[in-house]
């Protein structure tokens, strides 16, 4: 008897959904498989963002893509919050639905970054059963997105990735892996991102990110403001040799160029993760 | 308190207030350079909530220019750590803070201009409601307006205003120079709503704006007629009230209406 796959096939390539865009999006349709959206932008009670998000929802799939789960913290899991992110899924009925591997405050504050487990045994003892809460509540896995970090921890047990990898096998979740943030961390920890590849589940990614970020000589911060740099999308490749075919997009948080440049990045992504292709069939 | 939430309470208090306990818990890093690293997270606190300010506060900043828009904002952060999820929020408490704290305090027309803004803000993703049109409103048989209730579109919002304050606003939207601040002994009303997808504001008459004030308690048509009569000559009321309410459903403030059957 055969499995049931854990993720959906390749959805092809996604942009992020941002405001400036909207129009021409609805008016041009382009080329772009499907759209991930930042839940926390459309959790409002009406008016422009919703009313662009079902316009553009009524020609492409949507991803609901969230910051602000803070599945990490040691907080109670916020069920106003759960709630109103199960409602949009209701309006949006996403391809999936994905937050971060990471918490963003305690003792009801919120730092609005996406800050670093420890990578320890009581941490996933603490993770595991939140994330199968969130999943009986939202009624669907979750996939969860490694993060770029600055700092590790001298307590951590793990490495990142066997972390990741334990934490989606024992809450079975799934995986968004950020291509970039991996490349980020490694740079900012001195690991090596092919390893970090290698101990990732094949079954359990169901997506991929792809970004820019900024190096500031001996760290880089993952800022989302620029293109692609060719190490990135290297090593993009290789995991696209490791996973086959996954949903790939590219993210874009500031100085966000016009759609057509975005365009072409995406076409760049389908030309890199098309080459990996051929090289792991050849 | 286990490790995991001891270890978040000293990141945290590293964020908040630069307490550095968390750093004898970080590794130091291929180059030793952990205090940097810490501070990506304590500088990126302050970057994120800036620009969220930013963003809500705009004729502020341009108010105050970069460096005091700057200012207003760290003195505000470091006051007031963020309790919200969607950073959306977090501008909510800062007008008041300016209201409240000097030396902004001693300028009105910066915590009305921030004021100001917020409401846009509140009325920009308020709840959407159908507008009631005219042709509706012509289908009422004539005994329903003896009991007629407007409901007002949830994007509504009253505010009373010392100063120019939605003039800064007016000129930062057209790209047009600052106006000279301006404080004025009594209070103007504004109106501020949202119009299929974009806000408005405009300043009301002070029976008008007790008319729109009487309409949020639910008071009936006839009854704001009468109540009225404190600007106008009686038999003037009922085509005063009349005129405003073909402007209301013009402007699409009106988004529904009961009455008795």
């Amino acid at each position: 008897m055969t499995q049931s796959p854990l993720t959906l096939p390749s959805q092809g390539f996604g942009l992020g959904l941002r405001t400036i865009h909207y129009e021409e999006i609805a008016a041009t349709r382009p080329p772009v498989d499907w759209f991930e959206i930042l839940t926390e932008n459309y959790l409002v009670a009406g008016g422009k963002p919703l009313h662009w998000l079902d316009r553009i929802r009524a020609d492409y799939p949507v991803a609901m893509h969230g910051v602000s789960l803070s599945i990490g913290s040691t907080d109670p899991l916020d069920m106003d919050y759960l709630r109103a992110v199960k409602a949009l899924a209701e309006r949006t009925s996403p391809l999936w639905i994905s937050d971060h591997l990471c918490w963003t405050g305690m003792a009801d504050r919120n730092l609005h970054d996406l800050l670093p487990i420890p990578y320890t045994e009581a941490a996933l003892r603490h993770l595991v059963p939140r994330v199968e809460a969130v999943q009986e509540l939202l009624g669907r896995r979750m996939v969860l997105e490694n993060v770029s970090s600055y700092v590790s921890y001298k307590e951590s047990e793990l490495t990142e990735w066997d972390f990741l990898a334990e934490l989606a096998r024992r809450a079975d979740c799934l995986i968004l892996l950020d291509v970039n943030n991996i490349y980020v961390s490694a740079y900012n920890h001195g690991f090596d991102a092919d390893e970090f590849l290698a101990g990732i589940p094949i079954e359990r990614v169901q997506q991929i990110h792809l970004a820019g970020h900024s190096n500031c000589g001996d760290f880089i911060i993952d800022t989302h403001d620029a293109a692609v740099i060719d190490p990135v999308w290297e090593l993009y490749a290789r995991a696209i040799q490791r996973f086959g075919p996954v949903s790939s997009m590219i993210e874009r948080d500031d100085h966000i160029p016009p759609l057509n440049e975005l365009l072409g990045e995406l076409d760049q992504a389908r030309a890199v993760a098309d080459r990996a292709l051929r090289r792991e069939a050849a | 308190m286990s490790g995991l939430a001891s270890l978040q309470r000293e990141f945290q208090e590293y964020v908040l207030r630069g307490e550095p306990i968390i750093a004898t818990r970080v590794e130091p890093g291929p180059l030793e350079n952990h205090a940097r690293r810490l501070a990506i997270y304590y500088d990126g606190y302050r970057l994120r909530l800036i620009e969220a300010l930013g963003t809500d506060f705009e004729a502020l900043r341009a108010a105050l220019g970069e460096g005091g828009f700057k200012e207003a904002c760290t003195a505000f952060i470091q006051a007031t750590p963020s309790t919200f999820r969607n950073v959306r929020w977090y501008g909510g408490a800062f007008p008041e803070f300016l209201r409240t704290n000097s030396p902004w305090s001693q300028r009105a027309w910066l915590w009305e201009i921030a004021l100001f803004e917020w409401t846009l803000t509140l009325a920009f993703d308020a709840a959407d409601d159908p507008p009631v049109t005219f042709e509706g409103l012509a289908t009422l048989p004539g005994e329903a307006w003896e009991s007629l209730i407007f409901r007002l579109h949830p994007s509504v919002r009253l505010m009373r205003l010392r100063t120019n304050a939605p003039a800064f606003r007016k000129a930062v939207d057209s790209a047009e120079s600052l106006p000279d601040p301006q404080l004025s002994e009594s209070f103007t009303d504004w109106l501020v709503w949202r119009k299929e997808f974009s806000v408005h504001f405009r300043s009301l008459t002070q029976p008008e704006a007790w008319a729109i004030q009487a309409l949020q308690r639910a008071a009936n048509f006839p009854a704001v007629c009468e109540g009225l009569c404190e600007w106008a000559p009686e038999n003037e009321t009922p085509a005063l009230a009349a005129g405003w309410l073909r402007s209301w459903v013009d402007e699409r403030l009106i988004a529904g209406f009961d009455y008795a059957a």
